[in-house]
């Protein structure tokens, strides 16, 4: 299948009075058309800015590009100036964000929201976008799509405030739906509507997913294809099977051990990564989880490992997978 | 929403007879009286002048009469003269300075929301600065020396425009600058702070991830939201312009009715005093009114409800 989407090599940096954070540090991956892919880490490893570096949402006075490109459908996207990118945001890549509560105008009415791209990018009239914000309400399945398109957000409950900017996101049909963690802020009975939801209209209107989220288990649900980022880099990647159950990185291993399970014997504490992840100001020169890490080796100190191939799509950033680690682990189990 | 009107109304006249008692006793609390200026006056012509305009009769008897004229919109007469009363000083002055007003508004709120919004786009770069020095300026420097600049240079020394006195619209230019000058960066400074919070929410960055244009973004989405504050604000900044102002009324010569309300403090004109006030706290009210009822159409969430649910 062909790449929709790639980015290559990505680097982003902001200014502050501090000095400059580097938040993205050699991103890499690509999405295929009608794939979901899911990127996962914690808070500040750089997810969120890679996903609005692609839609070029980065505050333009402190965010810069330092080098890499996102190719989308062959083109880059970071050559494109701010009105080409006015054409490409809404129209041919879509994105609903964390919080529904305030990611909606409150004093516009909800259908207006939906019809305001369709009438830029597709140059509808204003009944005929009504009809299809009344359609899309429709589709992410609103009851009483006639009447709740005539109603303000703060009428909408939080889980129909996100179906709405689902809408919102989806009027276009763009080719891909970035979801900003979409089902963060909302609980967990409604965030499993909106998951069911946005896999429904992924079928039905062959859109690309790139789901960011720091939840495991919503991952594991939606998408085909996991990464896993820390400290600006991407440090394991490959399908939902290679990370949750053969995962080749102490990070994503850890990830997994902190999470609470149902039938574990709830006098067990959990068990967390210890430690804090490094400062993006002087990002270390080995391997950002060295501090953290239970595995750690000499080498891993002063040198950053690269991302290998450990088999087919499964993709790892440790040294424990290189071959000359894995001989000495077989020499010393015998 | 007509039991919210009515419930305001009942309120209303509340607030004005709250206003005409604190106003009537204080006002006889300050001591001298209307009469003391005229020199020496035999004692029979003052307890005349007392007797005449019923200023000998106890206070609650006076406070009773002034009520009952007031229900028949009687303002009374001035003190200071026989042939002018209140309502003639009202119906000659206020045209004038509701005019005027009413010029310092819209310049207010022109160049108030277009600096404040300007500076809000522009945060922390060279047009943001420039905006709140104006703003800053315009805070601090009274209007009166604004005014006398403006006659030397624009009036004297270019004579671009008459210096004084109320004739055609060129008279008008200057005092409305003069006037509107505070205003304007009042509003200035609350649109840009308002603008920057709005522009910092969630729903601009959906706005933009739409591929909406920046234009686009600043007037249907932020503007809208960032009002509110300065539409708070506007019923007294309005009723301020619109009743006269002393200061600029006085260097420009303007017949409005300003004037009337300090002379009529010196003076102890008790009814013009009064009549000023209660004139005053109407407006005022009637324009918070209208505030309060403008919300409901700006920002949705807004429920005008009677009753008090």
């Amino acid at each position: 299948m062909e790449n929709i989407l790639e980015v290559k090599d990505l680097h982003v940096s902001f200014q502050t009075y501090g000095g400059e954070v580097k938040a993205v540090r050699g991103v890499n991956f690509d999405l295929k058309k009608g794939e979901a892919i899911g990127i996962v880490g914690e808070s500040g490893c750089g997810k969120s800015v890679t996903a609005q570096s692609i839609m070029q949402l980065l505050p333009t006075s402190v965010a810069r590009y330092k080098s890499g490109s996102i190719l989308f459908e062959g083109q880059n996207l970071l050559a494109k100036t701010e009105r080409q990118m006015q054409d490409i945001r809404g129209n041919e890549i879509g994105m609903i964000f964390q919080d529904p509560m305030t990611s909606l105008n409150p004093t516009m009415k909800i259908g207006d929201q939906i019809m305001e791209g369709l009438m830029k990018h597709q140059k509808l009239s204003r009944s005929d976008a009504h009809k299809r914000a009344v359609r899309m309400m429709e589709l992410v399945a609103v009851n009483q799509p006639e009447k709740r398109v005539n109603q303000y957000p703060h009428e909408f409950s939080g889980g129909m405030r996100q179906r709405a900017m689902i809408a919102v996101a989806l009027a276009c049909h763009p080719k891909i739906l970035i979801a900003d963690e979409p089902t963060t802020a909302l609980d967990v009975t409604v965030q499993a509507q909106i998951l069911e939801l946005m896999k429904d209209l992924q079928n039905k209107l062959d859109t690309s997913i790139i789901l960011i989220t720091h939840d495991l288990g919503v991952v594991a649900e939606m998408v085909n294809r996991v990464i896993v980022m820390y400290a600006g880099q991407v440090v394991e990647t490959g399908t939902v099977d290679d990370i949750f159950y053969h995962s080749k990185h102490p990070y994503t291993k850890g990830l997994l051990k902190s999470i609470p399970r149902l039938d574990m014997d709830r006098s067990r504490p959990l068990d967390p990564i210890f430690g804090t992840p490094p400062d993006l100001f002087t990002p270390p020169e080995g391997c950002p989880f060295f501090a953290r890490c239970n595995s750690a080796m000499q080498i891993c100190k002063n040198h950053n490992p690269l991302l290998e191939t450990v088999n087919g799509q499964h993709q790892a950033a440790c040294w424990m997978n290189h071959p000359m680690s894995q001989a000495a682990a077989a020499k010393e189990s015998k | 929403m007509l039991k919210y009107i009515g419930k305001r109304l009942v309120l209303a006249i509340l607030t004005l007879w709250v206003v005409i008692t604190v106003t009537f006793f204080l006002m006889h609390a300050i001591p001298g009286n209307p009469f003391a200026k005229e020199g020496t006056m035999p004692q029979g012509v003052y307890e005349n002048l007392q007797r005449y305009y019923n200023l000998d009769k106890p206070l609650h008897v006076q406070y009773v009469m002034y009520l009952k004229a007031l229900m028949r919109l009687d303002f009374g007469p001035s003190l200071k003269s026989s042939v002018i009363t209140v309502n003639d000083y009202i119906k000659n002055g206020f045209p004038v300075s509701l005019h005027l007003g009413l010029q310092a508004l819209a310049i207010a709120l022109t160049f108030g929301l277009i600096l404040g919004v300007i500076a809000a786009l522009n945060h922390n770069k060279w047009p943001d600065y420039v905006s709140m020095i104006v703003a800053i300026v315009g805070i601090s420097v009274p209007s009166f020396i604004l005014a006398t600049v403006l006659i030397n240079f624009v009036a004297v020394e270019w004579k671009l425009l008459p210096v004084a006195t109320w004739k055609t619209w060129k008279h008008t230019v200057l005092p409305s600058i003069s006037l509107a000058m505070m205003p304007t960066a009042y509003i200035a400074r609350l649109m840009r702070s308002s603008m920057l919070e709005v522009l910092g929410q969630d729903y601009i960055k959906t706005a933009k991830a739409k591929g909406l244009s920046q234009s686009v973004i600043v007037i249907k989405h932020a503007i809208r939201n960032a009002i509110l504050p300065v539409v708070t604000v506007m019923g007294i900044v309005t009723a301020n312009l619109v009743t006269g102002s002393f200061v600029i009324e006085r260097i420009f010569g303007i017949p409005g009715m300003g004037e009337m309300f300090v002379k009529g403090i010196f003076n102890r004109d008790y009814p013009v005093i009064l009549g000023s006030a209660v004139f005053y706290s109407g407006i005022l009210i009637f324009l918070i009114f209208i505030v309060d009822i403008s919300y409901s159409f700006i920002d949705p969430r807004i429920k005008l409800t009677g009753g008090g649910k």
